[in-house]
């Protein structure tokens, strides 16, 4: 799945440690969300759109979509 | 994305789970409160344990049935608690780190298993064929005590999958 955390991220200043903390993640976490390695959990990625105040699938996107 | 923001600079290996904690404490690295408490909680039970069996070897050569007694249920009881701070450690975790966990303890089980069941394969053959010597107490490691293992894990998935 592809996202635009590191985007968002970047469009509020926040570092992934920040983005970790307000998550009540690891840092590493964030790391592997946003190089796309892990695919967070429905209630994660629920936190990680209400934060930024978008939409899940303004975030993620399944690959083969297209959009991203 | 914001030009002025500047990603903070930070060594590649800091994006990943520390290789030390991992190798050796078996806990991630990600240094929060609940790893701390279990990393000391495991030292000071590991610590009593060892200052135990210590005693325990000294007074050897007096042996009293207590001593021994006193030993195995030290051994019993040090594990228990080892294993109820990991089981406390592991449901701090966020759920990357539980995952990486849960799937190492399945990996890990089924290495063991694999593991075990060759060793009772080989035993005999070393036995039979090279004429090594075949000791009664191997039979301890006989992996058909593994399958003992068996009905509790059944028992405990079906506890667990009650909750779904």
């Amino acid at each position: 799945m592809k996202n635009r955390l590191r985007v968002l991220r970047a469009e509020h200043n926040m570092s992934q440690a920040d983005l970790a903390d307000k998550l009540d993640v690891s840092r590493q976490t964030v790391n592997a969300i946003e190089t796309g390695r892990y695919d967070p959990s429905l209630p994660l990625a629920f936190r990680i759109a209400s934060l930024f105040g978008r939409q899940i699938e303004e975030i993620f996107v399944p690959n083969g979509s297209k959009g991203m | 994305m914001n030009p002025e923001y500047q990603e903070p600079l930070v060594n590649a290996e800091n994006l990943r789970f520390s290789a030390f904690a991992t190798l050796f404490w078996a806990t991630l690295g990600t240094k929060t409160p609940a790893e701390r408490r279990y990393k000391t909680r495991t030292c000071l039970a590991a610590a009593v344990l060892i200052c135990w069996v210590v005693f325990a070897f000294l007074v050897h050569f007096r042996p009293k049935p207590m001593i021994f007694v006193i030993t195995d249920l030290a051994w019993g009881l040090a594990i228990t608690y080892i294993a109820w701070e990991l089981r406390r450690y592991l449901f701090t975790l966020d759920e990357l780190a539980r995952r990486l966990q849960f799937e190492a303890m399945a990996w890990t089980y089924l290495t063991g298993f694999v593991l075990a069941v060759w060793l009772g394969v080989l035993a005999p053959f070393s036995h039979t064929l090279m004429h090594w010597p075949f000791k009664q107490s191997l039979l301890l490691l006989s992996p058909f005590l593994y399958f003992l293992l068996e009905p509790v894990r059944a028992g405990w998935l079906y506890y667990l999958s009650r909750r779904y």
